[in-house]
This record gives C-alpha cells, structure tokens and sequence, in this order.
C-alpha cells in the first residue's frame, strides 16, 4: 500500500515515530503487569511446592479475609494522607516564600531542593538515629528543652513510629511540592494582584481569591505525583521501621514485598499488586478527571 | 467632587535609576490627562505611583485635599485599566465586574443593578456574563476590563494604554467612545499611552513626559503650535517635524545658500535650530520671500497626500513636506516656501523654544494651575 496523500504520509511517518516508544510502553508496562494479572489467577507458593496450580479468583477471595493485608492498606491511608496534608501546606508556604524577591534566593532555592535530591534509604537510615531512643537528637533536643523528663521511644511506640515516618517524608518530599507550586506561582501574572488589590482586596483576599484557584492545577498534579509514591512508600519504611513495632506501620508495599520475598507466595502477592495497582489507578483517573475539569475552569489567557 | 493633584512627585528606585523627577499637576473633574512619552519614560510609573501600586520616594499624591501616599490602592477609591486588561481568567465576566463591589460587600441586589447599567452603558451583551475571559475576544476582553473600572463609581480614572492590544480600526472606534464615556463620569481621568493620535484625540490637556521630566504640560492645540522643546516638537505631530541645525549670521539662519530671517533676539547665538512641520512647507508661489530649491529624492503617496523628501541645495540638509495629493511639480528640482510664521526657533543647547518678541505670544503651560 503506497501512501498517496501528504496527510496519509504524515500520518505514516507519525505512526513509524511512535513505534519504538509504543513497543517499549508494552515491554516495560503493559506486559508486568499482564502478567502479574496473569499469575493472581494461580496459587503457586511452598505448599503447592512452587508449581503453578490455577485456582480462579480464590487468591481475592483470600484477600478479603486477610487482615494483615487490610491494617497495611490502612497503614498507607494514614501515612499517604497526614504526609501529603502537611506536604501541600509546608510546602505551599516554601513556594510563597521563594516566590517573593529577596537577597539570597537563588541559595535558598538550591538549598531547598536539597533533600529532594538525597538517597532515599540514606536519609532513612539518618532519620533512624535522629529518632533513636538512646543516642537521637530529638529526645536530646527534647530533654534539653525540657519538654519531656527521659527519653522517648520514637520507633518503638506504633502512633510515635507512624509519626516519625511522617516527618521524615514531609522533610525529603516537601521540597518536591514546592518546586512545583512555585513554577505554577511565577504563571500568574503579576498584574492580575495589582487589580485585584486596586479593586480593594487585601493579601489575603488576593490568596484565596487569585492564588489559589490559579494554583489549583499545580496542586492536583503534585498530590497526584505524592500519592503514588507515598503509597507505594518502601525504603523509607523498611529502613526505618521494617513494618514495625509489631506491623504497626507496615505497608502495602512492604506487605507484598514480604509475601513474594520472604513467603514466597507468589500468586498470593500478584494478586496483592493488582488490587494496589487497581487502587492507585482509581485514583489517578479521579485526579485526572479534576484536572481536565480545573483546566476547563481556568481558560483565560492561560 | 473630586480632583488629584501631584506635589513634587519624585521615584527613585536607586541613584541611577530615577524614573519619575519632581512632577506637580493637578487634574479636575472632567479633565482627561494624558501622560504621553518614548517607553521608558516614566508614564506607567506615574500611573502606577498615583494608583499605589508603588510608593514615591518624595512627594505627595493628593485625592480631594486627602495624602493618600500610605493609602493602600484599594482605599483610595480609583479605578485602573490595565494594558493587559487583568482579567480574571477564572472567573465568568459578571464575577470579574463584580469584584470590586464584592470585596466591598456591596448587597446582591445592588451588584446586578448596577452590573447591568454598566453592561448597558457599554454595549456588552447580556449571554457574556456567564463566559470566561478566555472565550471573548480582544475587543469585548477590553470592554470587560473596562466595566470592572465604571462599576464602582470611582473618584479618579487610570488608564494605562488600554487600547493598544486592539487592531487599528476597532481602536479608531473605541477612541470615540471611550471620549463620550469619560465626558459622561465628569471626574479626573489620567491616561498614559505612546500614541500621539489618542494623546491628541482624547485628551483635554497632554502632558509630555521624557526622562522622568515633565516637558510640557498643555492642551493638544497648544502643544501642537507652541512646543516648549525641540524634543516635544519632533515627538508630536507626524510626520515628524523638520528641525534642522542651522549656523547664524548677523540676523540670518543660513540655509545652504539662502537665508532664513531669525526674529528678534537680544543676542545671536552661534547656531540655532530651525522647526517647521511638514503640513506648513509648499511650494513656493511667486509672492514668497522665503523659499529653498532643492533636490527631489523621495517621494511617500499616503494617499490623501503625498511627503516630499527634498535635499537642499548646495547642502546636506533634508526638509520634509507634505504636498496635497493632486499637486503637480517638477520632479527633480522643486522650491519650497517656508513662511515665517510657520517656523519655530530653538535653542540648540537647552532645546528650548525661542519666543519672538514681537510675534505669538505663547500661552505658558503653567496657565492653568496660576
């Protein structure tokens, strides 16, 4: 078939760019997770001696029974929810903040974005030490100050544990937000807080009503980034905690790690990713959907 | 009642950057002034500076006997046009008219009464209210931006450039209206463009800023005839003014071989600058005394007219004339009368216009405010 028309060629040589890109999206994506789907379908773990027996959705139908599985999906609900609350608010600040000219900010920008660039097993391992009950800065710093009389156990108190895992991802990932956002800031055009306030409106008002809704989009796009990787959290976790005190802050991730690593139940944990898999994606399709929404919102000259 | 008035308004962001050096005026109701400069020249900082959004180094602005210098912008009760338009891309065109009332916590009732005046006023069509700014165009944009400024009810009017992103025919249009409009509010209205056309039309005084400095401050009329610099002359009116760098003798500007006569000074200086508009040169008729000959080079038909580029002769220097249309002439060699009265005399240092004794007497640009 020889192209005749210079919109079929067009259209030829579109499709032959896109190939590679397309074949690459289906080895790397669409076949995992096929085959994890594939294999949920299937028990295979030490007591079937690792063959392959098929088994319909009974590996679901086990899920809803299993209440490890149901405390770790919790445990990433609370972890992904507090953390990206306390991200978006800190880091919407940080954004404010570097967005207004000042001496310095170039520093302050790079010196910001710090954390963000660091080893995520890394930091853990140093927030692991400044939360140790013995030799940790923070019960130091406590103590000294005299908020508490002898030391606290950060990692071995399951609210406090939680507690501790939130702080140090707020601390590495708040930069990631503000980064965002502050590009988003910079889009507003300056002239619309100079009629805004000519108009009477006070900071505030200007916040509300001109930086924020013009923000919203930003916003939507840096939560959907977080929670896929809040929920899908695992280094941070597994150095700090490894799941505990006593699966106290176990997570999905961690969970299924568990189960195809050390249980080797490898239907059992394809059937854990697809569910998560299914969770995230519900998710990301609603994020999606206010975002097309918000950009039909925000048509002026933007 | 309302008037503003500048008191030796000065801005200096640091020692080298001053836009806006000691500037007094005042403007009553019902006046339109036009700030009028080459960019750069300091217009939109003295817009921004009696708005508030931007404080003056020295200085006062007064709104009705009132300093309003720590005066947030929203308090002083002026309205702003932007350039840009600053409309709020989020939010529906009723919203966007209604947000100066909003914040003021004006009743519902009242917010659509007077939306609806002012729509109508403006000639805004009623199914727009529900659109966004980004799905009206240019031209209805700018109606928008402008209904948010008469909605309140301001005492004072900034206008900055509104009219330069619309296209050349609908600009014509608005003009007018926008003229008509602002006759009918009766309050002080400041304007600031780069256009001398809309300076021109729009404006019952001009005030013509350069370098931070106020060069003349006068009606249209009067800084069309009477430009107080050589710089107001060749910025105002166009095509641009000739002035032509002349050496003196005795009581004579000397013109390649002719001699202009110079009016009466209480001493010749060594060289003068000679202004003439291109509408006052012609072709010479026999009766003229003062005439050049010089060389055609360039001939520009606009038209209804057609600009003359002449190279005097036995000389360097150039003059501009504009011819009507069906006027015929040599093509090479033409003489051009330059009639006495039609010229302006400047001072070649200072710039300044030289005011003949005898002749025009000028009307002072500070005739207003004495």
């Amino acid at each position: 078939m020889k192209p005749n028309t210079i919109r079929q060629r067009e259209q030829l040589t579109g499709w032959l760019l896109a190939l590679p890109a397309l074949l690459l999206l289906l080895l790397v994506f669409a076949y995992p997770i096929g085959r994890a789907f594939w294999l949920s379908l299937f028990t295979r773990n030490l007591g079937t001696e690792l063959q392959t027996v098929f088994n319909g959705l009974e590996n679901y139908a086990r899920m809803l029974g299993d209440g490890r599985f149901w405390s770790s999906l919790t445990h990433s609900t609370v972890f992904t929810a507090i953390s990206i609350s306390l991200e978006l608010a800190i880091g919407t600040g940080i954004a404010l903040t570097l967005n207004q000219a000042f001496r310095g900010r170039g520093l302050v920008r790079t010196v910001a974005i710090l954390p963000w660039a660091l080893p995520t097993a890394v930091m853990a391992l140093a927030w692991a030490w400044i939360f140790n009950d013995q030799y940790g800065i923070v019960n130091d710093l406590l103590l000294r100050v005299g908020l508490i009389d002898q030391s606290i156990t950060w990692l071995g108190d399951p609210v406090r544990a939680m507690l501790a895992l939130v702080v140090a991802d707020v601390w590495k990932t708040t930069p990631f937000i503000a980064v965002i956002l502050l590009a988003g800031l910079q889009a507003i055009p300056e002239d619309l807080y100079e009629a805004h306030s000519i108009d009477g409106a006070n900071p505030w008002q200007n916040f509300v009503k001109i930086t924020l809704p013009l923000l919203a989009p930003q916003m939507v796009i840096a939560v959907l980034f977080r929670f896929a990787q809040a929920f899908g959290a695992f280094e941070l976790i597994l150095v700090m905690t490894g799941g505990g005190p006593a699966g106290a802050t176990e997570m999905v991730s961690l969970y299924i790690y568990d189960t195809v690593m050390r249980y080797l139940d490898f239907g059992y944990g394809a059937a854990l990713i697809v569910v998560t898999f299914l969770i995230l994606i519900i998710a990301v399709a609603i994020a999606s959907f206010l975002i097309s929404k918000t950009r039909i919102d925000v048509t002026g000259e933007r | 009642m309302a008037k503003l008035e500048l008191h030796n308004l000065q801005k200096q962001y640091n020692p080298k950057t001053i836009p806006i050096k000691d500037i007094s005026l005042g403007v009553e109701d019902g006046e339109f002034l036009t700030f009028i400069g080459p960019s750069g020249c300091g217009k939109s900082t003295m817009l921004r500076l009696i708005a508030g959004l931007e404080e003056p180094t020295q200085g006062q602005v007064v709104i009705n006997e009132r300093t309003v210098n720590n005066i947030p912008p929203g308090d002083r009760n002026i309205a702003m046009v932007f350039q840009s338009y600053a409309l709020y891309p989020h939010l529906t065109v009723a919203e966007n008219i209604s947000s100066p009332l909003k914040i003021r916590k004006t009743s519902k009732q009242e917010i659509q009464q007077r939306i609806q005046k002012v729509i109508h006023q403006l000639g805004l069509s009623e199914s727009l209210l529900e659109r966004k700014p980004g799905q009206l165009s240019g031209g209805q944009r700018q109606r928008v931006a402008l209904a948010r400024a008469l909605v309140r009810d301001p005492e004072v009017f900034l206008l900055d450039e509104p009219l330069s992103n619309l296209d050349a025919l609908l600009r014509e249009q608005v003009r007018a209206e926008l003229k008509q409009l602002f006759k009918s509010q009766n309050k002080p209205v400041v304007y600031v463009t780069h256009d001398q056309t809309e300076a021109m039309t729009l404006s019952s005084r001009i005030a013509l800023l350069y370098e931070g400095v106020l060069q003349q401050l006068d009606t249209p009329y009067q800084i069309y005839s009477y430009p107080a610099n050589s710089f107001v002359a060749s910025f105002m009116g166009s095509p641009q003014m000739n002035l032509l760098t002349l050496n003196c003798q005795g009581n004579h500007a000397v013109l390649g071989n002719y001699e202009i006569a110079l009016p009466e000074l209480s001493s010749v200086p060594r060289q003068i600058i000679l202004g003439i508009r291109p509408e006052d040169v012609r072709l010479a008729k026999p009766e003229d005394t003062q005439t050049v000959e010089g060389n055609v080079y360039l001939v520009e038909d606009l038209g209804k007219e057609k600009l003359l580029s002449v190279q005097v002769k036995n000389s360097e220097i150039t003059i501009r004339g504009l011819l009507p249309a069906d006027q015929t002439w040599d093509e090479e060699n033409v003489t051009l009368a330059l009639p006495a009265r039609a010229i302006h005399w400047f001072d070649l240092e200072s710039g300044d216009r030289i005011q003949a004794k005898s002749s025009q007497t000028s009307v002072s640009s500070e005739r207003k405010s004495a």
